[in-house]
């Protein structure tokens, strides 16, 4: 069909000629997921915001180089989730600005009832008390959907380690989350 | 009987366990209260998962306000390469124009000489990202077009 949209692939390919507008069209097809990626595992805007701003930027670089054997959007995954340990690394040492946490409060609150809000609060709060791979297992599995061979190709860690962090991690949110088990969100 | 394996309960929640073994762990789910009672704690603990929703949109709005005036802003920016604050679109735009210049700067022997003069268009992937360009900045993105001619 003429009017069908480019795939992935052939955007990358275009950019890799030096078709700037096709890193354009993949910004907008991909950039919410990227920035969702990010903000779960960095829980902050700003830091998710230069995480996707870095992460087109490497597509760019890597345009000419990139050969589809993955899924593109796997490919994507891994640039954003190693960007966003980077960040994570820095952040280490430089405690997140009051004036962001001001604004993400504010951003949840606004639309929420309090209950849905305070739920949202605890679920936010017993992910980031997860060990740190049961962490990111967790939000690429439940939040950005991806299978148990596509979190291993993120991540670099095999099949059977992912499976085993991702029943461990379920298990431990059921306990941390019992207190909410007759709550319907 | 062997019950079923935890993470095949947590896929048939997520609803991507295959069909043929979605039939299998199905059969045994209904006929082992054990594995009926998990199924039901995983299901409770992915629902409850679900409450955490993150709002991208605000961050990534490229066709909204503001975009001519986001790039009027970084015309005044010096060279670097982060923009924090200013919507992702004009962000990603600028980080990629000044990208491109630094580029230029290196690699002057590959890139062809700049048109001069009227009929200067900005890059497609601006219009593509949802804002217009003024003079002054165009000229700086423009480094990357290639131009009609001979190599320098
Ligand atoms: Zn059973």
């Amino acid at each position: 069909m003429e009017n069908e949209l480019p795939s992935d692939s052939e955007l990358m390919a275009r950019l890799g000629r030096g078709d700037l507008a096709a890193l354009g069209i993949l910004a907008q097809r991909h950039q919410n997921r990227v920035l969702s990626l990010s903000y779960r595992l960095l829980g902050d805007w700003h830091r998710a915001e230069d995480v996707c701003q870095e992460t087109f930027l490497r597509l760019r670089q890597a345009a000419a180089r990139y050969e589809p054997k993955a899924k593109f959007t796997t490919w994507l995954y891994r640039i954003v989730h190693n960007l966003s340990l980077d960040q994570q690394r820095k952040a280490a040492n430089d405690p997140v600005s009051l004036e962001a946490l001001q604004a993400d409060t504010e951003e949840t609150a606004r639309d929420s009832s309090v209950e849905r809000h305070e739920l949202a609060e605890a679920v936010q709060r017993a992910v980031g008390e997860l060990s740190e791979r049961q962490r990111r297992v967790i939000i690429l599995h439940r939040y950005e959907g991806l299978s148990h061979e596509e979190i291993g190709e993120v991540t670099g860690w095999s099949k059977s380690a992912v499976e085993s962090l991702l029943v461990r991690a379920y298990e431990n949110l059921r306990e941390k989350l019992a207190s909410y088990q007759d709550f319907s969100p | 009987m062997e019950h079923a394996r935890e993470i095949d309960l947590i896929e048939w929640v997520a609803g991507r366990l295959g069909s043929e073994q979605e039939k299998v762990v199905g059969t045994h789910v209904q006929d082992c209260p054990v594995c009926r009672a998990k199924l039901h704690d995983i299901r409770k603990t992915w629902d409850l998962l679900g409450a955490w929703q993150v709002q991208p949109a605000g961050h990534a709005d490229v066709a909204a306000h503001g975009a001519s005036s986001a790039v009027q802003e970084e015309r005044r920016i010096p060279l670097v390469v982060r923009f924090p604050g200013v919507r992702m679109a004009a962000r990603i735009a600028a980080a990629l124009a000044v990208s491109v210049l630094i580029g230029y700067a290196g690699g002057r022997w590959s890139v062809r000489p700049m048109p001069t003069g009227a009929g200067m268009e900005p890059p497609p992937y601006f219009s593509v990202l949802g804002f217009e360009l003024g003079d002054s900045f165009s000229s700086l993105v423009l480094q990357d077009e290639p131009a009609s001619s001979q190599e320098s």
